[in-house]
């Protein structure tokens, strides 16, 4: 091969491809998945299955961001975390009962993004994730320290009260069914938006930012819409890992994380309303079933990323293009004729 | 106090400085954003640490043996991330986000358990006394060496052959690779560059603090802040900014004497830097 081969490599043009495809297929799959998974699982397995359902309504975030304008939204684990406690603080300080209290986490997560998306719209693509990977080492190491121990517990954390619904408190499969419509409302939520008017604006923005603006688009307010959003399904997210584990600390949300979402999004693939699921299934409950050590699974999650990032760069969901037989499609002139 | 806290912040500034540098040369000749080029100097350090403990080599031996793999890691991480399926710089740099969590699993099985160590001494212990205050000769060689690096770099990219061609492809490749430069050997030069700098960064580091696979982290971070102040264009702009932080952040964890307010102050120093880049950026750019 010549050396001056392949220099074109970095001109591949983006394609307007849909963000959350097939949405019906895949909310049928997740409802059937939710449904059956009690029957399936021991105790012990369910409760891994529902902290990685929890954790996968935060990568559906980082995969709308991704797939929209190909925002790298490593500020979610500070979301995570901000959502978590604020839920905690409605519950145990202002009397809030669980659902209330994990709509004002999400209320909570939004506006706190409001800021940062206004800064998305002066920064580019890596200065953001940088400034994400820094405000998520912030809030983490914040939240850990003794400054604010007395509301966050410290290293230590905080234990989190089972849901309630009309003052009763739901334990065992009622607190399991709880927890699984709030994910089914996450991602029934997601195509709604995504697909919406709002959605078709950020996929333009993301093909050519002065052609979006050119017919209208007002691009700084999507850009903070989206921050908006990414950030709630992640605080959102906290409340639900909080109510799966029935406790939250902050050394769990740390840089680390950040990254292991990102992984999470792309392995399952961004596009694909279950690709979050999927990547959550792959590189968190899998590993944590097989009871793999914390340094195997961080190893997991390289290589799995990498060989994805490498031979399927649109994630797992992908694979059915590879191994579907590809339909003759008829020549330009056989369709003049 | 002021003049040791300055020298402190100028050592690790700097390394925060060539950790920008490496990010930049890669950004500039191939577009890739090199996620794991910290965490690359972190497995240097580590071999180095191997080759003085375990084979007891002479120091020097083991430094040059480590810079020639470090070498000869970036090509095999060239041709194994990168030139095994070419894709857009947005992919790349994701693929070597796999690469850091690799690379990091991969250090914490091997010398994780007994972690951190502390690095044999290779370079001389002891005082200066500077106007009355005690400086440590490792700060100071420190700096003497990231300034020896960051020359020796620009040497290489403004005064010779092959800093025209890496200057050439990342000013067009397209362009360079019909006027018959040879893209693809300068790129593997770029990566190859890039981690013996890294390297370096890593044998720096372990010998100024202590030798653990977590020990990056930190210095990628403030090293992402300097290479993005510097608009992932400017080495000297990253360097400078990087010695900022470093001075910052040292004078704010001895005078606050709050590690967590120091680090509030780096955030938002962090953030106005990168607005005051932007917005000044945007007024050149429209004049």
């Amino acid at each position: 091969m010549k050396a001056t081969g392949n220099i074109s490599r970095f001109s591949r043009p983006a394609t307007a491809l849909p963000v959350m495809m097939h949405p019906v297929t895949g909310l049928i799959i997740l409802a059937l998945l939710l449904c059956i998974a009690p029957f399936l699982l021991a105790d012990y397995q369910l409760t891994l299955a529902a902290t990685g359902a929890a954790y996968s309504v935060a990568v559906l975030g980082v995969a709308a961001g991704f797939a929209t304008v190909g925002m790298l939204a490593l500020t979610q684990p500070a979301m995570m975390l901000i959502g978590a406690y604020v839920s905690l603080y409605a519950v145990e300080t202002l009397g809030f009962s669980f659902f209330p209290s994990a709509l004002l986490a999400i209320v909570a997560g939004a506006l706190i993004a409001l800021p940062l998306g206004w800064i998305t719209c002066r920064l580019d693509k890596f200065s953001f994730a940088v400034l994400g990977f820094a405000f998520t080492y912030l809030v983490s190491m914040l939240m850990s320290s003794n400054l604010l121990v007395g509301i966050t517990g410290g290293e230590l954390g905080k234990p989190f009260p089972p849901a309630d619904l009309f003052g009763i408190e739901l334990h065992g499969n009622a607190s399991y069914a709880a927890l699984a419509v709030c994910v089914f409302i996450a991602y029934l939520l997601a195509p709604t938006i995504f697909r919406s008017t709002m959605g078709r604006f950020l996929i333009v923005m993301r093909q050519d930012d002065v052609l979006a603006k050119s017919v209208g688009v007002d691009t700084n307010l999507h850009r903070i819409l989206l921050t908006a959003i990414v950030s709630a399904y992640g605080a959102f997210s906290g409340v639900l890992i909080g109510l799966a584990s029935g406790f939250v600390a902050p050394p769990h949300f740390d840089v680390s994380l950040s990254i292991s979402l990102l992984a999470m999004a792309l392995v399952g693939g961004t596009r694909y309303l279950l690709g979050s699921a999927a990547g959550t299934l792959v590189l968190l409950v899998f590993p944590a079933m097989l009871n793999l050590p914390l340094v195997d699974r961080n190893l997991t999650v390289g290589v799995v990323l990498l060989v994805c990032l490498i031979f399927m760069p649109e994630g797992l969901l992908s694979f059915g293009k590879f191994v579907r037989i590809p339909r003759a499609t008829p020549s330009s002139e056989e369709r003049t004729t | 106090m002021l003049l040791a806290t300055l020298a402190g912040g100028i050592s690790l500034g700097f390394l925060y400085g060539l950790v920008a540098l490496t990010l930049i040369l890669l950004v500039r000749t191939t577009g890739v954003l090199n996620f794991a080029a910290a965490e690359v100097g972190m497995l240097c350090a580590f071999i180095t640490f191997t080759a003085l403990t375990q084979f007891h080599l002479p120091a020097l031996v083991a430094v040059l043996l480590t810079l020639v793999f470090s070498a000869l890691l970036g090509a095999a991480v060239y041709c194994g991330i990168v030139l095994i399926r070419p894709a857009d710089p947005l992919t790349l740099s994701l693929r070597t986000l796999g690469l850091l969590l690799i690379v990091n699993s991969v250090a914490y099985k091997i010398w994780g358990a007994n972690s951190p160590y502390t690095f044999p001494n290779i370079l001389p212990h002891g005082f200066v006394t500077l106007f009355g205050f005690n400086v440590g000769y490792v700060q100071l060689l420190v700096i003497a060496f990231a300034i020896l690096i960051s020359l020796a770099v620009w040497v290489l990219t403004e005064r010779t052959k092959l800093g025209l061609l890496l200057r050439a492809v990342s000013s067009d490749r397209e362009a360079a690779a019909d006027l018959g430069v040879p893209v693809i050997s300068v790129d593997l030069m770029a990566w190859c560059l890039a981690t013996t700098v890294a390297c370096c960064v890593g044998i720096l580091v372990a010998h100024l603090f202590f030798l653990a696979p977590d020990m990056m982290a930190p210095i990628l971070l403030a090293g992402f802040a300097a290479a993005q102040l510097g608009e992932m264009k400017s080495a000297r702009i990253a360097l400078v900014a990087g010695v900022a932080l470093g001075i910052i952040q040292s004078a704010s964890s001895v005078y606050f004497n709050q590690p967590e307010l120091s680090q509030i102050l780096s955030f938002l120093v962090l953030t106005v830097g990168l607005i005051v880049r932007g917005k000044l950026h945007d007024r050149v750019v429209s004049t």
